[in-house]
């Protein structure tokens, strides 16, 4: 396939003007006949996994549509991504079970999505997030094993994490997140002239030290602190793979452009601000992801209880869907609402940022599966049964897309399940007390 | 996730609902305060003086002389005093004695305020407080137990080595604001057996027994033809631990402890596990 | 099997704006009366053999007469109109201009404030606020309470209930019923059946009513009624509507509401003695402001069901009784300071007016009242219940996060 001009004019808008620089010409040498796999390896194309989150939920009535399966009806607030449509799946109807632990607004929910668990605790999560159980799966020979960004700039505003009260942070602005990228420590896989980096080379070759100790120290010791050691020795190899990784020459990537750097700029909770953002860091994950510098991420939109707010005003996303009446001849919060619509788009923002980027026959959006979500049904009463969740992609053509799944009150844990299976988690049951399931949504599953 | 931590803290309580059980069903007072399943020691060494005593069919904490220790739950105080650590004085010091800290002691923890975001090092979150720590209360500097409760005896006349109230291990009847007195009860902290990851403790019958991570009761016991036991399942791969062992030769792998079978009850009592069944105790 | 479902949080995470109330408020919005009151059924089945009948509870909400007749002039003020209010003309104007908006927020919101780090919604007792402007109507759902409480209620005036029922007493409606989380903007209904059925859809506060010893649906002097608390989940149809016929097990765990009535059924119409009722209604109990010891529940004294059969084999009327006036504001007052900014409620003032027209609860010594009549109507469908022996003390996991002091 020949390089698409348009495609490239289309990237240099994406980074907000800002020139691109082209480090070599994509070509499909780099994959073999079908496009799915590599052609210098034959390693099959990554298939990369990514959350997007949003909070505040939806209007139902103006979000879910009527009929489940294929070619689903698009309400008001879905419009917006029409032109997607057909990779996109929406999820509804699935519940929250809490099992007498509190429903805390605005909280309980996105924990449940991503652990099956109810939270017990007012921070943290009560378990893994599944995005972490993928990226052990797939994510350890990249240089970032994930990669959490928050458009609103709060580093705290997280649902990705091992359990307990420490949370996966968040890179909160577009700078921070060029500089982690393409900064120090970066491999162009396009670049012909690739040297290891003497430092990693040495750090190396301390944990190989420290590997020997391992197993005389693992025969010495009781089986109490067998459990601990091996759970600090996991986390050891895990660094020796990301060192690895600096260490092996890059494979070419088709699509891979470094981009110019991203300058400083405003990070606060103004829409404009959290859209032009979200935009930025959504670019530079593109990049990321193309570049396989990483193959899970983690966007957070707004937070749970949304600060955003519009310029110029005080009053919240958040304060609105509260206080703000229903209009009962409109049937939902005109105000409130205004967020929801920008919210879409930055969205389909997110979804065709990565369809544009062209690896062989499939886009990169077709090689991933990003799974969006929010954390309530209607923040007005903190509803967390039917709490809005969409896919996009088909992560390599492991599931379906273009269908409306109507979960009929099943636990939202299915969900969880279902993904982490199609990302190749070995699992048949997740999910904790009335949220445990060995239930995955077969309709999605290709 | 939730990013206001302060405003966590400010969502305190205000007028206490009499102890559950309604009606016809009148409950044990069983609980550390009122309804909820009564948090085990977590070991650290109790202030000085302190100690457990059985009364009645609770195990309590009583002060040197024997009172029964009570406590107020901070969290019900905000309504009447924005630092509810500040609560007793006038009249409630007339009826209730601070547990005193010793002389020279400093504050460790304080009721988290209203909009507070930023870590005081010198103080802990009340959340993840150890047993027994120091606030400066009304009274001066006194022991609050598990982040919350400030401790207290009766005063004056009311306080007896067997306080009336505190004789069986019950509450103390609550006040004319519906705040309730809770006497301190002990739970022995779990033990630490050598035991594969997936299992844990529970108390059950007035001894630990194993468990599963979520709280199922461990048994064992001869599960017959049909028998619709669900069996602890294993790693294949794992060598097992102590006197855990993978049996490998059902169906799928199976933990044993020494020796036997290992079946889960569907939750944390005894009554969830079928006849024929004997608990696992460490 | 896990029983007790009953946590309900309140506060909103996030920025800086704790919401607690807005369960409660807003589960008590304005909305078509769902469980029209009780008009006489035409034909009735027979009961049951052995006369065992069992219902879950579907709507659960307050009797709001829909419209603004009951509010000729409008919905009580939110904080920050009361703010503008109390302005004079030309400064009001100025600050409602659009580029003012940041300096009337910050000044609306420090009247949220007071010394000491107090709010009018974490301490309402110590602040001195404006009355809600309350209903002006005659009519109002309810019950005729103050009969049964003889000696016990303070003076009030007494509505008429929209079936011509004489001396309704409700003036929990008289206060609230004027609040726009009641009646909703434009005194038509909508959000209430939403916000209230997801507390009864969730088995957070799922309801159940169990009936023995029923020997006719006309006429019976003698039923024993258990009305109580579920863990279980109602089945919802496309609607969200409760599906008939399935099966629910009384909450055997602390805390345990199971409420042992007596009745008797007159035309079609059980009706039971009086006597106090207590329901599950959790606001915020969990983490740290699991408050234990402190349980918010919906707490009736001297409370009565009154039902009638249908048709259909559902029940349709309500359950009434006094309720203590800080229980109305409770869940707002969770919510501490959140509920008034993010939700402009007025904690003290609504407290200072439900003091002002309490009915009930009177102190034998004072005569004060402290409590308001209040009442819900209620829509049950007809299910299974199992009725549960009294629980054992229960203890908690090793491990197991509680007494807030540690986090899972």
């Amino acid at each position: 396939m020949a390089f698409d001009i348009s495609r490239r004019l289309a990237l240099k808008g994406m980074m907000n003007g800002a020139a691109i620089t082209v480090g070599v010409p994509l070509l499909d040498i780099f994959l073999d006949g079908n496009g799915e796999a590599m052609a210098a390896t034959g390693a099959p194309v990554p298939v990369r996994f990514g959350t997007w989150f949003w909070g505040l939920g939806v209007n139902p009535s103006r979000w879910f549509p009527d009929n489940p399966g294929p070619g689903y009806d698009l309400k008001p607030e879905l419009e917006v991504i029409r032109d997607h449509a057909h990779k996109i799946n929406i999820l509804g109807n699935f519940n929250v079970m809490l099992d007498g632990a509190p429903n805390l607004p605005h909280t309980s929910g996105g924990p449940a999505i991503r652990t099956g668990r109810a939270l017990t605790a007012e921070g943290g999560l009560p378990g893994e997030s599944f995005d972490v159980t993928i990226g052990d799966r797939i994510g350890t020979r990249t240089r970032f094993r994930s990669l959490e960004t928050s458009a609103s700039g709060d580093p705290r505003n997280s649902l990705s994490g091992r359990g307990g009260g420490n949370l996966n942070p968040s890179e909160g602005s577009a700078a921070g997140l060029y500089k982690r990228l393409f900064g120090t420590g970066f491999k162009d896989p396009n670049s012909a002239d690739f040297t290891p980096d003497p430092e990693v080379m040495a750090r190396r070759s301390v944990l190989s030290a420290v590997t020997d100790q391992r197993k005389a120290l693992e025969g010495a010791v009781g089986a109490a602190d067998r459990q601990k050691l091996d759970q600090y020795f996991t986390s050891v190899r895990q660094l020796e793979n990301q060192l690895d990784v600096e260490l092996t020459r890059p494979q070419p990537l088709q699509a891979c452009l470094v981009p110019q750097p991203v300058a400083d700029r405003a990070v606060n909770a103004e829409i404009e601000n959290v859209v032009a953002n979200h935009a930025l860091m959504t670019d530079l994950l593109v990049m990321a992801l193309a570049c396989d510098q990483t193959r899970v991420f983690n966007m957070m939109f707004n937070n749970g209880a949304s600060s955003l707010t519009r310029i110029g005003s005080t009053i919240t996303h958040h304060q609105l869907t509260h206080e703000e009446a229903l209009d009962n001849r409109l049937g939902y919060q005109p105000e409130a609402t205004y967020f929801l619509n920008r919210i879409f788009e930055a969205w389909t923002y997110f979804v065709a940022a990565l369809d544009k980027v062209q690896e062989g026959d499939r886009t990169l959006l077709d090689n991933t599966l990003v799974f969006a979500h929010s954390e309530t049904e209607f923040a007005k009463f903190h509803t967390i049964d039917n709490i809005p969740m969409m896919t996009a992609g088909s992560a390599g053509g492991r599931i379906k897309t273009g269908i409306y799944v109507d979960g009929l009150g099943t636990p939202i844990s299915r969900v969880g399940l279902t993904l982490q299976q199609v990302m190749g988690v070995p699992i048949d049951k997740w999910g904790a007390k009335s949220m445990e399931t060995g239930k995955s949504i077969g309709e999605l599953v290709a | 996730m939730r990013l206001d931590t302060g405003m966590t803290r400010n969502a305190s309580l205000a007028a206490l609902a009499a102890l559950a059980g309604l009606g016809a069903a009148s409950l044990p007072a069983s609980a550390q305060p009122a309804d909820l399943p009564i948090a085990a020691a977590d070991g650290s060494p109790f202030p000085p003086g302190v100690r457990v005593r059985k009364l009645g069919n609770a195990s309590v904490y009583t002060d040197a002389k024997g009172k029964v220790l009570y406590g107020l739950d901070m969290r019900t105080l905000l309504r009447w005093a924005p630092d509810p650590a500040r609560f007793c004085n006038a009249d409630c010091a007339q009826s209730w004695t601070a547990l005193a800290a010793p002389a020279g002691s400093t504050a460790n923890i304080r009721y988290p305020a209203g909009f507070e975001k930023t870590a005081d090092d010198r103080f802990m979150d009340p959340r993840k407080a150890p047993d027994w720590t120091v606030i400066d209360g009304a009274q001066g500097k006194q022991w609050v137990y598990k982040g919350w409760h400030l401790v207290f005896t009766r005063a004056g006349a009311k306080a007896r080595p067997a306080d009336r109230d505190g004789a069986d291990g019950n509450d103390a009847d609550a006040d004319a604001n519906e705040r309730r007195w809770n006497t301190l009860k002990y739970v022995p902290p779990p033990p630490k057996p050598a035991a594969p990851g997936v299992v844990t403790t529970a108390f059950v019958d007035g001894a630990y027994a194993f468990a599963d991570r979520e709280g199922r009761v461990l048994f064992t016991g001869k599960c017959e033809r049909d028998c619709a036991w669900r069996p602890l399942p294993a790693p294949m791969a794992s060598s097992g631990l102590g006197e855990w062992k993978v049996s490998l030769t059902g169906d799928e792998p199976e933990w044993t402890f020494k020796g036997k079978r290992v079946f889960v009850g569907t939750a944390g009592d005894s009554s969830t596990v079928p006849s024929g069944g004997q608990i696992l105790r460490p | 099997m896990d029983r007790g479902k009953t946590g309900l949080g309140l506060m909103c995470g996030g920025a800086a704006i704790g919401v607690a109330a807005l369960m409660a408020l807003t589960g008590s919005l304005s909305m078509e009366a769902p469980a029209r009151a009780e008009a006489p059924p035409r034909t009735l089945p027979a009961p049951p053999p052995g006369g065992v009948m069992g219902f879950v509870v579907q709507d659960f909400v307050p009797p709001v007469i829909q419209g603004m007749d009951a509010c000729p002039k409008g919905t009580s003020p939110k904080v920050r109109d009361i703010y503008l209010a109390s302005l004079p003309a030309d400064e009001r104007a100025r600050l409602e201009r659009k580029e003012n908006e940041p300096e009337l927020t910050k000044r609306w919101q420090a009247t949220v404030f007071g010394a000491d780090g107090t709010n009018i919604c974490s301490q309402p007792d110590k602040f001195d606020r404006p009355l809600l402007t309350t209903v002006q109507s005659a009519h109002a759902g309810g019950l005729d309470l103050d009969g049964d409480a003889p000696g016990e209620s303070c003076s009030h005036e007494e509505f008429t209930a929209p079936d011509g029922r004489t001396g309704i007493d409700n003036q929990e409606y008289r206060v609230m019923g004027c609040t726009l989380e009641w009646r909703g903007k434009d005194g038509i209904g909508g959000d209430l059946l939403t916000g209230m059925r997801q507390f009864h859809a969730s088995g957070e506060w799922t309801q159940v009513i169990l009936l023995r010893g029923v020997d006719s649906l006309e006429n019976d002097d003698d039923v024993e009624v258990i009305y109580a608390n579920t863990p279980d989940r109602p089945q919802l149809d496309s609607h969200g509507n409760f599906l008939p016929g399935y099966s629910f097990t009384i909450s055997d765990k602390p805390p345990r509401h199971r409420n042992a009535l007596h009745g008797h059924i007159v035309g079609g119409v059980l009706v039971t003695d009086a006597q106090d009722i207590k329901l599950a209604q959790t606001w915020g109990q969990g983490g740290a402001r699991d408050i234990r010891g402190a349980r918010t529940a919906y707490d009736f004294r001297h409370a009565k069901l009154r039902l009638a059969f249908q048709p259909d084999g559902s029940l349709r009327g309500l359950v009434g009784g006094y309720r203590p006036v800080f229980d109305v504001i409770q869940s707002p007052a969770i919510g501490g300071a959140g509920a008034a900014l993010a939700a402009g409620i007025d904690c003290a003032g609504t407290l200072a007016t439900l003091r002002k027209y309490a009915d009930g609860i009177s102190d034998p010594k004072t005569g004060t009242c402290s409590g308001v009549s209040s009442a819900m109507n209620l829509y049950a469908v007809p299910a299974f219940i199992n009725d549960v022996p009294a629980p054992s003390a229960r203890i908690a996991p090793a491990g197991t996060a509680h007494a807030g002091n540690k986090t899972l």
